[in-house]
């Protein structure tokens, strides 16, 4: 009897859930699903404007060989896109740790310390990064991610790194590469606010006691660090590489910009579209690759 | 001795580190601010003295003024609200709903759709953008308007492009700029929720409805509040769904990103508009910026305060 109740329960409560979902489910199928679909028979056909819109001719992979095989422009991109990736991540990973931790400390001042802090999620918009590095003309963002690892950002320069490496006498090589990395580094500060946020928010997650244990049995601030800071942040750290991958990937995704572009100034949409599926279907491909990993070298190591 | 000494100089030196970071942090943050600010209030004659390095030597208003004018600041401001800020709102509301029908029910495809979610915010928009235009142009549901059309021959399919509507639509449905994303957050959030809360809700006999309304959201004032900060940022930010959406009511974020040539636009080559886009462009960028720290400034107690306490992690 009480089984039998509990279960008409259950039942009932999937049904609400359904209800609940439902809305959704059609907005992703009519604006999501479709719209992506659509984009697909684009990529897959010669698209002419006609008087009705636009019209489509079925092509086949016509345009997904011309990217891969006579495009050089594209195969180029494509792989600066993946592998400037493995140079941002890291520093972004640590760098928002690092001053999440400092963050998370008690300290005088830490609610306005943070107030501040969080002012990259606000400045970090392309709208006011192009102002703020001097490039309002250009149509373009990747014009002005050019603009910032160049050195004629000159809104973003709080520190003129080159004068103070010239000033060590390194080699000039050793000078270039120092600055490059220096630079990217500071800029990369900008890019660092959500991922902060999510780092301060996993480690409120930690209960105190686990740390206290350590301290009991002996354990260096390092070590308590590096066995128990680290081990319970391992989810957060997913969430952060997935966030910042999509950011690095997608909102930022030099060839996604470049796309836009065609789309809207040159009204070219079968290509871009080819182009797009290929970046997507390439970016899913990395991400799901650096997840997996993640899961059985790291997440397995640790636990 | 050694290990009292050693215990002072830790005392005496993290104060010391913090104080160095905080303002090394500050001064990072700051200096574009700064740096726009010494530029929005000089004068055309301050640019070209080599001896004006931040403090300008003739204060002026102007360029703020001509800033207001070259953005048709009134009126795109309220564009950004009546187009971007209620579809901000919208998708807080409606995305909390999608996210506790997904963390809180088990249901047959939820572990599909919960990948579908996933594979949503790793979608760029700018593949969905163009074919979104193309239905918004006749706004048809799964074709079942156009076949109407084709039995009948009355076409039934509005155009609502350049009706707020293409930008209300998906974000009711929860599908508009970072959608996915916040339904994410929510969950993660939804997820921690203790079961007894809505059990002795419904034992008490109230509907779903009213629990979700009457247990859940005022519980979760925490992920509202994170939600709520990131929409009004990221859509104050948008200039794209803007762009593709409308041709005649510009946000401000749209006319922002093009400033330069609205400076020509409405002083003219002739009018000597070449000299104001050395002062203007910071400036307008300020105005741009001035709404939107004023509105984190109000939420960011809540905020900062939240963020200790939301459970955003698995």
């Amino acid at each position: 009897m009480k089984t039998k109740k509990s279960h008409g329960i259950e039942t009932i409560k999937k049904r609400y859930g359904m209800a609940f979902v439902a809305p959704w489910v059609f907005g992703v199928i009519v604006f999501v699903l479709v719209p992506l679909i659509t984009s697909l028979v684009y990529s897959l056909s010669t698209v002419t404007i006609g008087s009705n819109g636009l019209e489509t001719d079925f092509a086949g992979i016509k345009h997904y060989r011309n990217l891969l095989f006579s495009d050089a422009n594209y195969t180029d991109l494509l792989v600066k896109s993946i592998t400037d990736i493995f140079t941002s991540l890291p520093i972004i990973i640590a760098l928002s740790l690092i001053f999440a931790i400092i963050l998370n400390q008690q300290f005088r001042g830490r609610m306005l310390m943070r107030a501040v802090f969080f002012l990259p999620v606000i400045f970090a918009s392309d709208v006011v990064m192009s102002v703020m590095s001097g490039d309002t003309s250009s149509a373009s963002l990747s014009a002005t991610l050019n603009d910032m690892s160049g050195s004629n950002m000159a809104y973003m320069n709080a520190v003129d790194f080159s004068e103070i490496l010239q000033r060590l006498n390194l080699p000039a090589e050793l000078n270039n590469l120092m600055e490059e990395y220096l630079q990217e580094t500071f800029n990369l500060i900008w890019s660092c606010g959500v991922q902060t946020l999510l780092f301060i928010a996993g480690l409120q997650t930690i209960s105190k006691q686990l740390y206290e244990v350590g301290k009991v049995e002996g354990a260096t601030a390092w070590e308590s660090f590096w066995y128990i800071t680290i081990p319970m942040l391992s989810n957060v750290t997913m969430l952060v590489i997935f966030y910042t991958m999509i950011e690095l990937f997608i909102t930022k995704g030099e060839l996604v910009i470049t796309a836009l572009n065609d789309m809207r100034i040159y009204a070219i949409y079968d290509t871009t579209s080819a182009m797009l599926w290929l970046y997507f279907l390439v970016v899913g491909i990395v991400i799901g690759v650096i997840f997996l990993l993640y899961k059985q070298l790291i997440q397995k190591r640790i636990n | 001795m050694r290990v009292k000494l050693l215990n002072n100089l830790k005392r005496f030196i993290s104060p010391i580190f913090m104080i160095v970071f905080m303002a090394a942090f500050t001064y990072i943050l700051f200096y574009p601010v700064l740096y726009m600010l010494s530029n929005a209030l000089r004068t055309t004659v301050d640019y070209i003295d080599p001896t004006v390095q931040w403090v300008p030597k003739n204060f002026t208003l102007q360029n703020f003024k001509d800033a207001i004018v070259a953005m048709n600041f009134g009126e795109s401001f309220l564009n950004t609200v009546t187009l971007e800020m209620v579809s901000a709102l919208l998708s807080v509301f409606f995305c909390a709903i999608y996210a506790y029908g997904l963390s809180r029910f088990n249901f047959r495809f939820k572990k599909l759709l919960i990948f579908v979610l996933i594979l949503i915010i790793m979608l760029p928009d700018v593949m969905l953008v163009i074919p979104r235009v193309e239905n918004f142009q006749h706004l048809d549901f799964l074709g079942v308007l156009g076949l109407f059309d084709k039995l009948t021959g009355i076409d039934l399919r509005p155009n609502i492009m350049g009706t707020p509507l293409t930008f209300y639509l998906p974000s009711i449905f929860g599908v508009g700029l970072k959608g996915g994303m916040f339904i994410f957050i929510y969950m993660q959030f939804f997820k921690g929720l203790p079961a007894e809360l809505e059990e002795a809700a419904w034992i008490d006999g109230a509907g779903p409805l009213r629990t979700y309304f009457q247990i859940i959201i005022p519980s979760s004032t925490t992920p509202i509040v994170t939600v709520l900060v990131f929409s009004l940022v990221w859509h104050w930010n948008d200039y794209f769904l803007a762009l593709m959406y409308t041709t005649e009511n510009l946000p401000l974020a749209v006319v922002m990103r093009d400033i330069q040539q609205y400076i020509f636009l409405s002083f003219g080559e002739a009018n000597g508009a070449s000299a104001l886009i050395f002062g203007v462009p910071p400036a307008a960028c300020l105005l741009f910026i001035a709404p939107i720290v004023g509105i984190y400034m109000f939420l960011q107690k809540y905020f900062v305060e939240s963020i200790d306490r939301v459970g955003i992690v698995g």
